[in-house]
């Protein structure tokens, strides 16, 4: 694996760490406010990342936060997945009017900004963070039925799909047990690099303040709540900034290593 | 290739269009200061500038430089002093107020004011026949402030008389606020509706222009009755963000000389800055917690006194206003309750009329009390009939007592996203505030919406908990005590969103409204403030500071409790 691919894994591996002993690591709960005697100061030892404007302290708040963020995106991205998954391989599989039907349609959402799409099924849904996994997931399945639906095309031609017709298996247990497999990657790759748009998407949102709660520890929220302070407390602003950051250059570092660590099987496979 | 030429054409244009405009505004404001213009930076636009049809803030300040009433408040308090009438009297019912018009004034169209013609802008909005009622007009404040008026005569030249329906004691200060404002008659014939865009007055200033959403231009009149204005021309400019007016003002160049509505966390970068000042004082508002009384647990007065013991006020004002707020200790800002006290002290003639004291008891701040009541409430004590066997093997039925802890339902709390002038950060009020009644065992479900689906939602009454507020119009107590008036709680159109029907309190604010006895109006108020403390439909929370920003060479400049902002003796060094 290439070194970015590695310090992709690692500090993916520290996110969810992060999320993980949220309850350890934090010293109160995400929504209280024991600090009140000392809002907005600055990064100290008692508070490495400072305190907020409602006297709760940042680095808790930023740790809480990694499982409402990832928890938000990775449901976004999951739903994106299945319902990809699902679409591609039905058009791929039935090819003439389903394909189109599916294909049509998947271009007219595509032509759509994203931000629209989500603000729409908000605007329907009412804030909350199940809404906002919801549109950003919503968002999100067009460019994986593409993706999907090309590789399943490409896949049903060869022939090892031909020897099991042959054998007379099904047209759905050839796309679930012969092809599917054999799209893995490029599924899993798609699926990690949207999991890092979904956390830039879902952070979009709750900075539009359609999050729900607006004391939720979720780091959208934290910038929309702090922005206005940026000139006199940037603290506040930068953290929550820069976990956004540092998860989603993550996960596209990840998402090349494991397009990397695919690739050369595939490789392998059509030399053999 | 020949795409490259295009773009380095198209970068030459683009640098001479730049540079001629920067050359056009230097050269527009080289002759603006000649004429030594002053410059108001401000949030948003006027709606309109007919003062008997605005109700917003921001065509107010306008309007105060270029209109007058009849009388007016005392720069800088709520006292009120004579206008364009240089005295009056008030029968001895109540029901009829002499006023004598001032002589030698005229309007900025030339027309003379005469008793006749400052009758006419109070005809417009009594008499719905009269011209200048417009049909698209709403003359929201003539029926709330001013339905008491029956007729408005003139005498003779000089002499105008007000006939009312029932004695009302705050006339002379609704008189002394912008829908009083006295328009030139002319205006009508000249501009037609066009009025409402175009005010004609006898301020200091006279009405130049109105760019919609960029500015408004006064230009000072010469002929003024009083002090001369000693600013050539005023600009209201709408600069929308918060943080852009303050980059505007804080650099010389862009000409701003005064902004209002700044973001109390930029006090720091304004009192660090050494070519600006700041003007503040407590204002005339209240920023409050209402109850909505006929629902659920908060019909229970012993439940709203739990929440009131549970907030802390002194995190809020810190969170919230960053310190430019005072603690509200009752629904009446300190000022307006200090003219209560002072009218009255001056009526007492004998000494045990002097009026009780107006603060009566405050609830204190006791998370633990207040926890234990909530826990109170929550035990319910349900009988019971248990059937079973006794030690023969018969069915008995034994009744007793058992003892429950329900969980109370999660709580609404609506509050506006919108800064507003008593509440210039309403979400982080309304977070703290949650987490405040967390802590003593209830559950908080905020319902943040901008300005109008929040009015639309608590005038509806469909909140269990809001966070909301009051801007006093004038220092009458009666404006401001309407948020607790049980009169004023029609679901739709409610001033008062607690709901509460209390006939007590609603008999004793109607008993104030109509007395004229200044020492017995500061006694009824007393037993209006100690009301509602005890049946506590809401909880005051803080009254915010009144807050303008001005460059050091800004001379003159006083902060109205009003919000007016006047120009007239304003200068710039």
């Amino acid at each position: 694996m290439s070194v970015p691919g590695k310090t992709g894994v690692v500090m993916l591996a520290l996110v969810l760490a992060a999320a993980l002993l949220a309850g350890v690591i934090g010293r109160h709960g995400p929504l209280e406010q024991p600090f009140r005697d000392r809002m907005l100061a600055p990064p100290s030892l008692a508070h490495p990342f400072g305190v907020d404007g409602a006297g709760r302290d940042v680095l808790t708040r930023v740790l809480h936060g990694t499982r409402l963020t990832l928890g938000v995106a990775g449901a976004a991205a999951a739903l994106s997945l299945v319902a990809g998954v699902v679409l591609g391989a039905w058009a791929a599989m039935r090819g003439g009017w389903t394909d189109l039907m599916v294909s049509r349609a998947t271009d007219a959402l595509i032509s759509f900004p994203p931000l629209l799409i989500g603000l729409f099924l908000l605007a329907v849904l009412g804030p909350s963070p199940r809404s906002v996994a919801l549109a950003v997931g919503v968002a999100g399945v067009p460019a994986m039925v593409r993706q999907v639906r090309a590789a399943f095309l490409a896949e049903r031609a060869q022939e090892y799909v031909l020897a099991a017709q042959a054998l007379g298996a099904g047209r759905w247990r050839i796309a679930a047990g012969q092809i599917l497999p054999n799209c893995a990657g490029i599924i899993l790759v798609t699926a990690t690099l949207q999991f890092g748009g979904a956390i830039l998407e879902a952070a979009g949102f709750s900075f539009l303040g359609l999050s729900g709660q607006p004391d939720a520890p979720e780091w959208g929220n934290m910038l929309r709540q702090e922005y206005a302070v940026f000139r006199t407390a940037p603290h506040l602003v930068i953290v929550p900034g820069a976990a956004i950051a540092w998860t989603v250059l993550a996960c596209n570092l990840a998402g090349d290593a494991l397009r990397d660590w695919f690739a050369p099987r595939r490789h392998g496979g059509s030399r053999a | 290739m020949r795409s490259r030429n295009l773009l380095v054409v198209f970068i030459i244009v683009l640098f001479g269009v730049i540079g001629a405009l920067y050359v056009v505004g230097r050269s527009a404001q080289k002759t603006a200061a000649g004429l030594k213009t002053f410059v108001f930076a401000r949030g948003a636009d006027a709606q309109k500038l007919d003062p008997a049809d605005v109700d917003d803030g921001e065509s107010i300040k306008a309007l105060n430089n270029v209109c007058e009433g009849l009388v007016r408040f005392k720069s800088g308090t709520t006292r009120v002093e004579p206008c364009l009438a240089e005295s009056w009297s008030i029968s001895a019912d109540g029901c009829l107020a002499l006023f004598a018009i001032r002589a030698n004034v005229k309007f900025h169209d030339g027309t003379p004011l005469t008793a006749e013609t400052a009758a006419w802008s109070f005809r417009r909005q009594l008499d719905p026949k009269a011209p200048g009622h417009f049909a698209g007009a709403s003359f929201a404040y003539w029926s709330a402030l001013y339905s008491d008026i029956e007729e408005v005569r003139a005498l003779d030249p000089g002499r105008l008389q007000f006939r009312l329906k029932k004695p009302n004691a705050a006339l002379l200060a609704n008189l002394a606020i912008f829908p009083a404002y006295l328009i030139s008659p002319k205006s009508l014939a000249d501009y037609g509706e066009g009025l409402q865009r175009h005010p004609v007055g006898t301020g200091p200033f006279k009405f130049k222009e109105w760019l919609p959403n960029d500015r408004i231009v006064l230009e000072a009149n010469p002929e003024y009755w009083g002090k001369k204005p000693k600013l050539g021309r005023v600009v209201f400019k709408v600069v929308p963000d918060s943080a852009s007016r303050l980059v505007q003002i804080q650099s010389a160049q862009s000409g701003v000389h005064a902004m209002d509505g700044l973001d109390p966390n930029s006090l720091p970068i304004v009192s660090s800055d050494p070519h600006l000042r700041v003007e503040q004082a407590p204002g005339l508002n209240l920023a409050y917690l209402a109850f909505n009384c006929r629902k659920g647990p908060m019909t229970n007065v012993m439940f709203r006194r739990a929440v009131a013991m549970a907030i802390q006020k002194p995190a809020l004002i810190e969170a919230v206003y960053r310190g430019a707020a005072v603690e509200a200790r009752s629904v009446l800002p300190p000022m307006i309750a200090d003219n209560i006290a002072a009218a009255a002290a001056q009526a007492a003639r004998r000494p045990s009329d002097a009026p009780p004291a107006a603060q009566a008891e405050e609830l204190p701040f006791d998370v633990e009390q207040a926890r234990s009541l909530i826990a109170q409430m929550r035990i319910v004590i349900r009988p019971v009939k248990v059937t079973t066997t006794d030690v023969f093997g018969l069915p008995i039925t034994i009744e007793t007592n058992i003892v429950e802890h329900v969980e109370l339902p999660p709580l609404k709390l609506h509050v506006m996203t919108n800064p507003r002038p008593y509440l210039p950060n309403p979400v982080r009020a309304a977070e703290l505030i949650k987490a405040d009644l967390e802590a003593i065992g209830l559950k908080i479900e905020i319902a943040a919406n901008e300005w109008g689906t929040h009015l639309a939602a608590v005038r509806n009454a469909q909140h269990d908990l809001a966070l909301h507020g009051w801007i006093g119009d004038n220092g009458d107590p009666d404006n401001f005590l309407s948020i607790i008036d049980p009169q004023a709680a029609q679901p739709g159109a409610a001033i008062n969103i607690s709901f509460n029907e209390d006939a007590d309190l609603a008999e004793a604010l109607r008993a104030a409204r109509s007395e004229l006895d200044a020492g017995k109006r500061a006694r009824t108020y007393a037993r209006v403030l100690a009301l509602a403390r005890e049946r506590l439909p809401l909880v005051p929370l803080a009254h915010a500071m009144d807050i303008v920003v001005l460059r050091q060479n800004v001379r003159g400049f006083v902060l109205q409790p009003t919000l007016d902002v006047r120009l007239g003796p304003v200068s710039l060094k």
